[in-house]
């Protein structure tokens, strides 16, 4: 019996001279739809975070000690870490799969290889702009989000207003 | 990719403040600053993080 990585294999496979190279990249086209459902998953409560306005104050924390009171938006530390992913974790990631890759076109012509060289370097940046289509989502669906954004923030009882006042420090 | 911002908002938005609320930040104090209701998103690099994310879960 197939393993699921084996039948998506099996669904996007390629056959042609250089078969191995592209069963990788059909492998990872068929999982990008599902590794984009996830980060998506993952990723979305960051904008949710963003529309609800909910802000957090270590102002309790710091009440006895010199510490400076800082005012912040909830998302900052899941966004910072999924950034962090994105980015770095990517760079690193990316490159295995070029080398990957080029070794399993070593017996590839010279045609063949700039072919696959200008295929593959671009690649990434088509795809990142796959995931676009999220905007006319979220502008789509501004009224339902809210509602319930809003419905979830009553529930989380912060419905304390956030009033910045600042004491201006100028020479002049 | 829709399904996963459905899911986004009704599973993981409410899950995480849920955590955040009672283990991470257990002793802040929260509050609303405003609704953006209207306003655009400022830093448009957002929407192309969840794709790097999918590119580097399904490399």
């Amino acid at each position: 019996m197939n393993t699921i990585p084996e039948t998506i294999k099996d669904i996007f496979l390629s056959r042609g001279t250089i078969d191995e190279g592209f069963t990788i990249i059909n492998t990872f086209l068929a999982g990008f739809v599902l590794t984009l459902f996830l980060a998506l998953f993952l990723y979305s409560p960051v904008w949710y975070f963003l529309n609800s306005g909910i802000v957090f104050s270590n102002k309790k924390k710091v009440d006895d000690f010199v510490d400076s009171i800082e005012i912040r938006s909830i998302r900052n530390w899941y966004r910072a870490i999924l950034r962090g992913y994105a980015g770095i974790g990517l760079v690193i990631t990316y490159l295995q799969f070029l080398v990957t890759t080029f070794n399993k076109f070593d017996d590839a012509d010279l045609a063949e290889q700039i072919i696959l060289l200008v295929f593959i370097i671009p690649f990434l940046i088509i795809v990142v702009f796959s995931g676009l289509p999220v905007i006319l989502f979220l502008e789509y669906t501004k009224e339902i989000r809210f509602k319930y954004i809003n419905k979830i923030t009553e529930k989380f009882k912060s419905s304390n207003k956030v009033n910045l006042i600042m004491d201006k420090i100028d020479k002049k | 990719m829709i399904i996963g911002c459905i899911f986004g908002l009704y599973v993981m938005y409410p899950f995480y403040l849920f955590i955040y609320k009672n283990i991470i930040g257990k002793n802040m104090e929260y509050g609303i600053y405003n609704h953006l209701k209207d306003k655009e998103y400022k830093n448009k690099y957002d929407f192309f993080i969840p794709s790097l994310i999918a590119v580097n879960f399904s490399l």
